[in-house]
């Protein structure tokens, strides 16, 4: 994994422990005269699609290298990906290759996984925004229950800080604008939240069918046991204020998995710090988790939003809070939401074992995703 | 799979052939082709394209207001997902929706706003200028470019505008993300996630910056633009490729990309 924190899985969970910010000013341009000139951007050079590239190849590098897992037919790929943007310098470049054209698809980060891993069974791209790389996880453990292969190679990338699209959702009101503040932009569940940060960042998990993991001796780290999916049917960048949509698909990751919401020990909140993601997903927690006291972060206080690749880095830091018992605060959380009225976790780190964790991915366009993992007994 | 079967219970399509089944897919027999000189694609040494004429909304969008959010995609996403709910009276909770689609540029008006917004000179000669992007250029940009090019918007107006409320997704990529929404609607069915599943696919990535995009990536014939979804019911006859009916599609309406996998089940 690679995120605003850090390149790979365990010094980002060491600087989510420890509470530090992912948050500062733009580096990959000069954001002079920008309306946001702050971004949460992983700690490497370049931009646009090399930049991805460079971010898949480091985040499943890692996966591939702890898992032992061989390529070869029965191991697929799904991917969550969006297109990349063309680089602005291109509009002064009379011929662009064909290399750099493909590499802007948004099925190009899905090559270059199933490359890396000598991939050779089934390979999708799943491309539903914020949402892509919960999907591609929830695609990858049904395809493992269908016995059609016995790995699967699934996350996602992102890298949004560049010119258009700071542009764009600056437009769209969706970023915070707190340009005095970048470290404390990010600040899910607060009251004075004004938007998201964008993020850079990339996940990969390596998920194997229980009986040929335990037969090859890997080490399992957590098991996945529930995916839950739906549709909101509202509005294109708004979400239901009584979060219908969020709860139907946390309810059916429980059902999928046979489980109760008393059976949760961890909710890791898609949290964006949007006004109106936080309230919905707020009355969409309460309507599933009723008054159990479930402890509730979303550590987009400390990364910002990674968009496409949410789903996956958030899904590896649950990983990490069943495997080690800690569980992370949001960041920057100082004066709760009266309206959003859950049992944050604050300030420092929870020690906690719980059994189960319950993460969170919600997409412009209305998409849902929930993903319930276990801990190893 | 299992062999439990799903039924095509309804098509609805929007093609450069027409938007009615037995009609396009006899036009396509009958060797008819919608590919024409483009005035947009007059650069290129193939300027043709298969282009769909309209569509007209009308009955298709709840608030019309909203069309101004539609990318040309989901405009002829929008009555070929129509067509085939008409009569469906299911539970929204029930229905999945799968959804592939290809690179989906913005609209070719949306694409020049974007490049005057940040790039001085004139069209075919942009000289770069990010000062403008973060001043004045600002202003040209359009509001709406960042949601209209996101691939999954497609799937976010289908369920909009029909209340489907359901397990989803979107698949991008080529002809093969087709296959992979119809593929994942079958699956829905088959373990019992969804009681019923509107599968299709949606492209126009017919503008002139993708269609150079395709001749430097080796080019597959000339471009067009379609939408075809299918409602997939538990039981009834199986879904079957028609490879005679695909290649007759093909010289009819040019390269679909995604929504070519979705020719099969026209054959229903």
């Amino acid at each position: 994994m690679v995120t605003p924190l850090g390149i790979g899985a365990e010094p980002t969970w060491q600087a989510l422990l420890d509470g530090q910010n992912g948050v500062g000013p733009i580096r990959r341009f000069d954001p002079a005269g920008f309306p946001v000139r702050f971004a949460a951007e992983a700690p490497l050079p370049g931009s646009g699609a090399a930049l991805k590239a460079r971010l898949v190849e480091l985040a499943l590098g890692e996966a591939l290298e702890q898992s032992g897992v061989r390529g070869g037919s029965r191991l697929g790929v799904c991917v969550g990906s969006e297109a990349a943007r063309p680089p602005i310098e291109w509009l002064g470049r009379g011929e662009v290759g064909a290399d750099e054209v493909a590499a802007l698809a948004p099925d190009a980060p899905t090559r270059q996984a199933a490359l890396l891993a000598g991939a050779h069974g089934p390979r999708s791209t799943v491309s539903t925004a914020c949402t892509s790389s919960s999907q591609a996880i929830g695609e990858a453990l049904l395809r493992i229950r269908r016995g059609e292969v016995d790995a699967m190679v699934a996350g996602g990338v992102d890298a949004l800080s560049e010119p258009l699209m700071v542009v764009g959702f600056a437009k769209l009101g969706a970023l915070s604008t707190r340009n005095e503040d970048p470290a404390r932009a990010s600040r899910p569940f607060d009251t004075h939240r004004d938007g998201f940060v964008l993020g850079e960042g990339a996940g990969f998990l390596i998920l194997e069918a229980e009986d040929t993991a335990r037969a090859r001796g890997a080490s399992v780290l957590a098991t996945i046991g529930g995916w839950g999916c739906s549709c909101n049917a509202w509005r294109i960048t708004d979400s239901p204020p009584d979060g219908r949509g969020a709860a139907q698909a946390m309810r059916a990751a429980l059902l999928d998995a046979g489980l109760t919401p008393e059976d949760i020990g961890y909710i890791n909140a898609h949290g964006t710090s949007t006004p109106q993601n936080d309230l919905s997903e707020s009355r969409a927690i309460q309507s599933v988790f009723g008054a159990l006291p479930v402890p509730v972060s979303s550590t987009k206080g400390h990364m910002g939003h990674l968009v496409a690749a949410c789903g996956a880095v958030e899904a590896i830091l649950c990983v990490q809070a069943l495997r080690d018992g800690w569980l992370p605060p949001t960041r920057n959380l100082e004066e709760p939401d009266p309206d959003c009225d859950l049992a944050h976790l604050l300030g420092a780190p929870r020690r906690a074992q719980a059994r189960y964790a319950l993460t969170n991915a919600f997409g412009f366009g209305g998409s849902n995703g929930s993903v319930l993992l276990g801990a190893v007994a | 799979m299992s062999a439990r079967r799903a039924g095509v219970l309804a098509v609805g399509l929007v093609t450069p052939l027409g938007d009615e089944l037995h009609a396009v897919l006899g036009r396509a027999r009958a060797g008819e082709t919608a590919l024409r000189p483009s005035e947009r694609l007059a650069d290129l040494p193939d300027p043709r394209a298969a282009l769909v004429e309209g569509p007209s909304l009308q009955g298709w969008l709840k608030r019309k207001k909203d069309a101004r959010l539609l990318p040309r995609a989901a405009e002829l996403a929008l009555p070929a997902a129509g067509r085939a709910l008409l009569g469906f009276t299911g539970d929204v909770e029930e229905l999945g929706l799968c959804v592939a689609v290809g690179r989906e540029p913005p609209d070719e008006g949306e694409a020049e706003a974007s490049l005057v917004a940040m790039a001085g000179g004139e069209p075919g000669a942009y000289v770069l200028d990010r000062d403008l992007l973060g001043g004045a250029g600002r202003a040209l940009y359009p509001p709406l470019l960042p949601l209209r090019t996101l691939p999954n918007m497609v799937l976010a107006h289908v369920a909009i505008q029909h209340g489907i409320r359901g397990e989803n997704n979107t698949w991008a990529g080529g002809a093969e993300a087709g296959a992979q929404a119809l593929r994942a609607g079958l699956r829905l069915l088959d373990e019992g996630r969804a009681a019923y599943c509107l599968v299709g696919a949606a492209t126009s990535d017919v503008d002139l910056a993708s269609a150079r995009d395709r001749l430097r990536l080796g080019g597959s014939g000339p471009p067009g633009e379609a939408a075809i979804f299918a409602l997939l019911g538990a039981g009834g006859r199986p879904v079957r490729q028609d490879a005679v009916l695909f290649a007759a599609l093909r010289a009819a309406m040019g390269d679909c990309g995604a929504v070519e996998g979705l020719y099969g089940v026209l054959g229903v």
